[in-house]
């Protein structure tokens, strides 16, 4: 439903904030201003097909999105991935319409989940692979793990990617792994994976997809691709959303490798 | 839970061996032996370096299949011995699967090779990864892990073919990367053997 | 056993180290087929390339040791061989000898006995690798270079199923 004007009271139009899409990564700009405990509006134009965009926080917490065609967390996800128009941020301005009404993390996740579902649908993806295809297979078109994980490091927020067997060998690492003892690392991650599994079989609940870990303002994030475990260490737990969302189709890459 | 490689490494790698009174050393059903690595691979080497051109498969098959009986015979030892009953065994909830993975530790602890498995397919195939092996020092051209062909070949057999003693040669190995060729990583590669003709 | 035995390992890479030299466990097949493959390849000098490894390795390894821990006569040195070849699990000899020769007795026997255990006795001599490893002794022992000595294996263990002799000229 396109955003409706009088659902919107402005407090105070002078504007905080603007700048390109082609230069500003949409999420960063949302979890940036999240985490300052903004209130307010971004006003995007996506470029060149002219559609309006909406995002209204309050609090820091994500209230209302909207665009000429979408709302709620559909146009979340469809603004997430414009990277062509302008933005600009409008602060204290606030919508009284409530359409999200979640954390900013929570909403990127999801709206990232929606985005991927779009993806599958469609008949073509962003990666030349088949999702699904047993894990066992190594197909020649397929690339190279290291490769990959190159890939996983050039997201903006992630400093060490490191795939692990289940026993903890550590299949591969790639990033600032200096700091970190890589077997031990290795090894504590299968320890956590298979206590949690074990955990997951006794409740009799589905199978282990996803583990966060928080230290302080680092996290590791750990999914299983195929019968390895993929992990992640991000200094700024803050970027999780983003890294999550990006990462998907990484470690969705990674299950055809292991 | 699963064998946890850390801990049958930590295990096996306290266990140091050497001859008895007789300059012996009999383990795992059969005589073991402590040798410098650095002779192994300058046997290796120079006896590819040595071979004809027509016979350097010869010579390279004949040093692998050094390790691939080695690796059977004394890998049967090793997975029905005492120290992997009492370390390996009570991890193992994932049948062969598990076993592989303690053999692979095995590896790593007593220093032939710090590999693991990437890729399994029960009784199909294998890909091995390998961190560090002491024949990557060795010189030569072109992938030279002959040992650990011979190695991942004899568990593999092992694991999934006929009982020891009959299941031997019913897998292949072949060895895809090379630390000693410029490769991150070695990586082995243990598929069904082809019937012959 | 007066020799100084220092056992290591390597945590990042678990290779294991015996007084600072990589060592690895293999079996008696792995030495049984490495000797059978340098027998095969007689017609490229197999066996005397097999002797040839093993004495420059093992006198690299003996050297060391004797220059490390300052062992001064060559009876003393000759021991450090013997005491080596025994902790290598490649059996016991007993070593008779001067600085132009000698001759050494293979009481037991890795190659050998593993050889009878794997395809029984055999026709000929084959311990070629013993051969090397009593050149680098008696070169270590009498300091001097690899190649000073010739070893012939005159008597098998691998044949007779019983002991080995060893004669060991200067060459």
């Amino acid at each position: 439903m396109p955003n409706n004007a009088e659902h919107i009271h402005i407090a105070d139009n002078t504007h905080f904030l603007k700048g390109s899409l082609s230069l500003t990564n949409i999420t960063d700009l949302v979890q940036f201003l999240a985490a300052s405990y903004k209130s307010g509006m971004i006003h995007l134009h996506k470029h060149p097909a002219g559609i309006e965009g909406k995002i209204f926080f309050t609090a820091g917490a994500i209230t209302n999105v909207s665009t000429d065609e979408l709302s709620g967390l559909g146009a979340l996800s469809e603004i997430m991935n414009w990277d062509q128009g302008e933005f600009q941020f409008n602060p204290d301005v606030t919508s009284i319409e409530k359409n999200v009404g979640l954390s900013v993390q929570h909403a990127i996740i999801e709206a990232a989940v929606l985005h991927d579902q779009r993806i599958t649908n469609k008949p073509t993806s962003h990666i030349d692979i088949t999702p699904g295809e047993g894990s066992g297979e190594m197909e020649m078109n397929q690339r190279d793990s290291t490769t990959v994980l190159n890939d996983l490091l050039m997201i903006p927020g992630i400093d060490v990617v490191v795939v692990v067997g289940r026993d903890g060998f550590v299949i591969e690492s790639v990033g600032n792994s200096s700091r970190v003892n890589i077997d031990e690392l290795g090894a504590s991650l299968a320890h956590a994976i298979n206590a949690i599994e074990e955990m997951g079989n006794e409740l009799k609940v589905s199978l282990f997809q996803d583990m966060f870990i928080e230290y302080g303002k680092a996290v590791i994030m750990c999914r299983p691709v195929g019968d390895a475990i993929a992990a992640v260490t991000a200094p700024d737990a803050s970027k999780l959303g983003i890294v999550r969302h990006k990462a998907k189709k990484y470690f969705e890459e990674l299950v055809l490798l292991f | 839970m699963t064998v946890m490689r850390d801990t049958v490494v930590k295990s096996l790698a306290k266990i140091t061996i050497q001859g008895n009174e007789d300059g012996l050393i009999p383990e795992y059903d059969v005589l073991e032996n402590l040798l410098p690595a650095a002779l192994l691979n300058s046997f290796s080497e120079r006896i590819m370096a040595a071979a004809p051109q027509e016979k350097k498969s010869m010579v390279a098959d004949g040093l692998v299949r050094a390790a691939y009986e080695c690796g059977y015979h004394t890998g049967c030892g090793i997975i029905t011995s005492d120290v992997f009953n009492d370390v390996v065994l009570p991890m193992v909830t994932e049948g062969e699967k598990d076993i592989l993975r303690g053999a692979f530790a095995a590896f790593t602890a007593w220093g032939w090779a710090k590999s693991g498995i990437v890729q399994l397919k029960a009784g199909e195939k294998m890909v091995i990864r390998a961190n560090d092996y002491y024949e990557a020092d060795s010189g030569g051209d072109g992938l030279r892990a002959y040992m650990l062909r011979g190695l991942c070949q004899a568990f593999f057999d092992l694991t999934y073919a006929a009982p020891y003693p009959d299941g031997m040669d019913t897998y292949v190995c072949q060895q895809s990367k090379g630390i000693e060729v410029g490769d991150p990583h070695g990586e082995f590669i243990v598929t069904k053997k082809q019937a012959a003709g | 056993m007066s020799l100084k035995l220092d056992f290591s390992l390597d945590n990042e890479t678990f290779r294991r180290y015996l007084n600072g030299h990589a060592v690895v466990m293999h079996s008696h097949h792995y030495l049984a087929l490495i000797t059978k493959l340098a027998e095969d390849l007689s017609d490229i000098g197999g066996p005397q390339l097999l002797k040839d490894v093993v004495e420059e390795n093992m006198w690299a390894v003996l050297h060391d040791y004797v220059q490390q821990n300052d062992v001064p006569s060559p009876l003393q040195r000759c021991n450090v061989g013997r005491e080596y070849y025994s902790v290598y699990g490649l059996g016991k000899l007993k070593v008779g000898g001067t600085e132009n020769g000698g001759e050494v007795c293979l009481v037991r026997s890795h190659i050998d006995e593993g050889w009878i255990k794997k395809w029984g006795r055999h026709s000929k001599p084959i311990n070629h690798f013993t051969c090397g490893y009593i050149a680098a002794m008696f070169a270590v022992a009498f300091n001097k270079p690899v190649k000073s000595y010739t070893v012939t294996e005159t008597e098998s263990m691998a044949v007779t199923g019983t002991e080995g002799t060893f004669i060991v000229t200067l060459s």
